[in-house]
């Protein structure tokens, strides 16, 4: 037979732990192994909360996590943005909601701008306005804009929850060292004894060429606080199983699906870079995509979207206004109003939404 | 400060690029103040581009206003669910490339993994069996998707297969009534600008002169603007797809009214047979190093199914597409901006393609560059994935009998496809994309159908008792055929919903 049967995985912390338990909830137990090597390195200052973008909602259907079994042990608190500090001391907030609402076949973002509303766009947002006031509720009022939530976790209660699921084989590594051939691991050593698996999955790597060389399959770990405040630590791990799932190999590892992995994991890291330099407001030699996003953002405030896109155009607006790229003007289709009709939607749009927050507020029953 | 906007859009060329870039674009800018002219010639005949096309237009038409049925009226048009090949991949062959899924995915396995794993049962059967629009497509019937998904009639889309010469009338209607203004000339000069190039006017033979801010190049394949004027040169796939001609007639219809277009593969090409709701549309693609006009002329009528209507008539292209689809202040839709044979039926999906991107990236005087970059960076990508697509077809073939299929099956292809088709002999994966038009069951029908066997497939499906996926797979066959059985006749649905008066 040529199937994998013993799967390790190499790491510590929620990135080893998730692995660990996605690949128990769509593996049986009684056809494949899967031992986890707990490693003592750090993955980075840990800041007891772990971000969780909304995609994670799928992430826990997978894992048989329920909303409420979330909240009960990790005390999951409702998040409508990320909010990300940069190196600089600046606080960027990545809405999980749309900019107004859209029109006639055209952004909200357009019709904004034509309408020369002095109203900044941010106000327009219900996510960002409900995040602010500090309220929650499930979902938009009919005729608001939509949004979406993600989770900010205890970070203990989330490990224990994923052991939980997991729920299998762990041996603390006092010591380890993988022995590296040209067909990728030949064997490790833990703590003195040799071991072996038909596929390691490394989630200890923040630096690498190609994530996937045969049996070793690196995942980034979460070593860097933008990714943590984002809510890549766990994406990227979800994104990588998605990936070895559709690919799912056996022990041959063929060439060409380790390709279409990495290629794919390639132009996720892209817009993961390119999102982050924007939030350290560092886009000198960024990548061409980004320099494309720039240019046509600064055009006519449109967002380009590429193949695998991770952040929803809301996201990109916020990231480009926050380091002061602005639209200098609209897409030609809000002109199918006229702009005092324009002017005026937008005014009721403004009112609606402040007035949804204070009743919100008021009631006291959306508070977080 | 005034907007340097776009106010005066001129369309060259009617036909159908002409009258659907006119109708989609009065429809979402009429409102905004742009006044749109379309010049064309009556002495001028069109090509008539697309009999059949792909589900996307069901949402064009729907998008400008377009009453289904009395579209379907006054193009005698037919519903589409696929399209069969016939003796692609080897002589005898057929299967179809159907608008919807195969099966059920299951375990987060696609379905064609339980499939290939069982195909040494004979009980298995071919995996069109699987497929609802393919078994509505044999039984000849037909009935608009279910929007409830839990049902298996959710599964599917459908095209229309249409009298392409009816449908720029049909749409010059619609673009007349919001705004479109219409002017008989026949082109002879195009004014540039002396500094910066871009064309200002155009020159009627009449002596009108017309100017605008952005032209559309809807000439046909002369590129009167885009080429004629601006010479933006063309980039060629001849060596990778060399058909350059093709002979169509149309002939008496015969036999059910079929939901479906058939292309069969020739000695040196393909044919295709297009049932509309007077008459069946017919022609061959040919590759002029292989074969002489006479002889494909001699086995396009040889091989009609009824009487011929007219007489044979010869197209010649380049396959390829402009170097700037977008160039200066012109956009080139249609046959002016390239050519992919109508294998797959795209030529009316990259019309309408091109219409939706301008629409999206219309510019203003001051951002034509950025909108234009962009235009040609997402068109440039549409037409190489159709390619791809289309390479596809005549390269996963095993015939051997003349020496175009020759050609065909051993030619270098682009990396980007070998690398797909690498992957999917693998173990069955389709390599993923998020744009571009053929999605996963568009590559899996076409690798399948053309013996494209994966050498295997997903080691998960063995988890499962290969009882339990023969049950499975039992189960799926029955659901699918007799959920084609309950549909009606393809042609009792268009003779209760809509009929054409060419038909009665």
């Amino acid at each position: 037979m040529n199937q994998l049967r013993r799967i390790m995985v190499i790491g510590n912390s929620i990135e080893a732990w998730l692995s660990a338990a996605y690949l128990r909830a769509r593996l049986p137990r009684n056809d494949y192994q899967i031992i986890v090597i707990e490693t003592a390195e750090n993955s980075m200052a840990s800041s007891h909360t772990i971000f969780a973008r909304p995609s994670s909602k799928n992430l826990h259907h997978i894992l048989d996590i329920s909303e409420a079994n979330l909240s009960r042990v990790t005390h999951a608190k409702p998040a409508l943005c990320a909010t990300i500090t940069n190196s600089k001391g600046a606080i960027i907030e990545l809405p999980f909601g749309q900019y107004g609402v859209d029109r006639e076949g055209t952004e909200f973002q357009h019709i904004w701008k034509f309408s020369g509303s002095q109203q900044p766009l941010a106000e327009f947002n219900l996510a960002l306005m409900m995040h602010k006031a500090g309220l929650f509720i499930n979902n938009a009022p009919k005729g608001a804009p939509t949004y979406d939530y993600g989770y900010i976790l205890d970070e203990q209660g989330y490990e224990n929850i994923l052991k939980s699921k997991a729920s299998t084989q762990h041996i603390i590594a006092n010591s380890l060292k993988l022995n590296c051939g040209n067909k990728g691991i030949e064997e490790i050593n833990c703590n003195g004894e040799s071991l072996s698996a038909d596929l390691y999955i490394d989630v200890r790597s923040n630096d690498f060429d190609m994530a996937w060389n045969h049996n070793h399959l690196k995942i980034m770990g979460g070593f860097d606080m933008l990714d943590h405040q984002s809510g890549m630590r766990l994406y990227r791990i979800q994104m990588a199983m998605e990936r070895l799932f559709k690919l799912w190999p056996d022990r041959e590892f063929a060439a060409i699906e380790i390709a279409e992995y990495n290629r794919l994991e390639k132009a996720q890291s892209v817009h993961i870079n390119d999102m982050n330099r924007l939030l350290q407001h560092n886009i000198q030699g960024c990548s061409d995509a980004l320099k494309r996003k720039i240019r046509l953002f600064e055009s006519r405030g449109r967002i380009a979207i590429e193949d695998f896109e991770i952040y929803s155009k809301a996201e990109w607006i916020a990231a480009l206004k926050a380091i002061g790229i602005s639209a200098q003007n609209y897409d030609r289709l809000a002109h199918r109003i006229s702009a005092e009709a324009a002017l005026q939607w937008i005014d009721q749009l403004h009112t609606a939404i402040a007035n949804l927050v204070q009743q919100l507020s008021n009631k006291n029953t959306g508070k977080q | 400060m005034e907007e340097p906007k776009i106010n005066d859009i001129i369309i060259v060329g009617g036909g159908t690029a002409g009258w659907m870039t006119a109708a989609g674009l009065s429809s979402m800018l009429g409102k905004t103040g742009l006044k749109i002219t379309l010049i064309e010639s009556e002495a001028i005949g069109i090509v008539g581009v697309g009999e059949a096309t792909l589900p996307h237009i069901k949402f064009f038409n729907e998008s400008i206003g377009i009453n289904e049925a009395e579209f379907m009226a006054a193009t005698a048009a037919t519903f589409k669910l696929g399209i069969e090949f016939v003796n692609w991949g080897r002589i005898g062959d057929s299967y179809i490339h159907p608008f919807g899924e195969f099966g059920l995915a299951n375990a987060g396995i696609g379905f064609h993994h339980y499939w290939r794993s069982m195909i040494d049962d004979e009980a298995t059967g071919a995996l069109d069996e699987y497929s609802l629009p393919i078994m509505a497509s044999r039984m000849a019937k037909f009935k608009p998707p279910s929007e409830d998904i839990r049902s298996v009639h959710s599964t599917y889309r459908y095209a229309y297969q249409f009298d392409a010469t009816k449908y720029a009338p049909f749409l010059r209607q619609h673009g007349e009534v919001r705004g479109v203004k219409r002017i008989e000339g026949k082109l002879t000069q195009v004014h540039l600008h002396p500094e910066n190039g871009d064309i200002v006017a155009v020159e009627l033979e009449n002596g009108t002169v017309i100017k605008g801010d952005l032209f559309i190049d809807c000439t046909g394949f002369r590129g009167l603007l885009t080429q004629g004027a601006l010479e933006t040169g063309y980039d060629e796939w001849s060596n990778y797809l060399p058909c350059d001609r093709a002979v169509a007639a149309p002939c008496t219809s015969h036999g059910p009214l079929l939901p479906y277009t058939r292309a069969t593969a020739d000695k040196a090409g393909w044919r295709w047979r297009i049932p509309l709701q007077h008459r069946t549309g017919n022609g061959h693609v040919y590759s002029s190093q292989f074969i002489s006009d006479d002889d494909a002329q001699k086995s396009l009528i040889d091989n009609l199914d009824g009487e011929p209507l007219s007489e044979p008539h010869f197209l010649r292209f380049t396959t390829g597409k402009r170097k700037k689809l977008w160039n200066h202040n012109c956009i080139s839709i249609g046959l002016s901006g390239g050519f992919l044979e109508p294998l797959e039926s795209t030529s009316i999906y990259l019309i309408q393609e091109g219409i939706t991107k301008l629409l999206e990236y219309f510019p203003n005087k001051d951002t034509l560059a950025t909108d234009r970059d962009e235009y040609n960076l997402l068109m440039d990508l549409e037409f190489e994935r159709v390619r791809d697509f289309l390479i596809l077809h005549y390269h996963a073939t095993q015939r051997d009998d003349s020496d175009f299929w020759n050609y065909m099956r051993t030619m270098k292809i682009p990396d980007s496809l070998s690398e797909k088709m690498e992957l999917f002999r693998a173990r069955g994966r389709v390599a993923s994309y998020d744009r571009g038009l053929f999605l996963q069951p568009s590559w899996i029908a076409v690798y399948l159908g053309q013996g494209i066997i994966p050498s295997k497939w997903d080691d998960r499906v063995a988890l499962l008792p290969e009882k339990d996926v023969k049950h499975h797979l039992a189960g799926l066959k029955q659901l699918m055929r007799q959920s084609a059985d309950i549909m009606p006749s393809h042609a009792d649905y268009i003779a209760q919903y809509c009929l054409s008066e060419a038909r009665i």
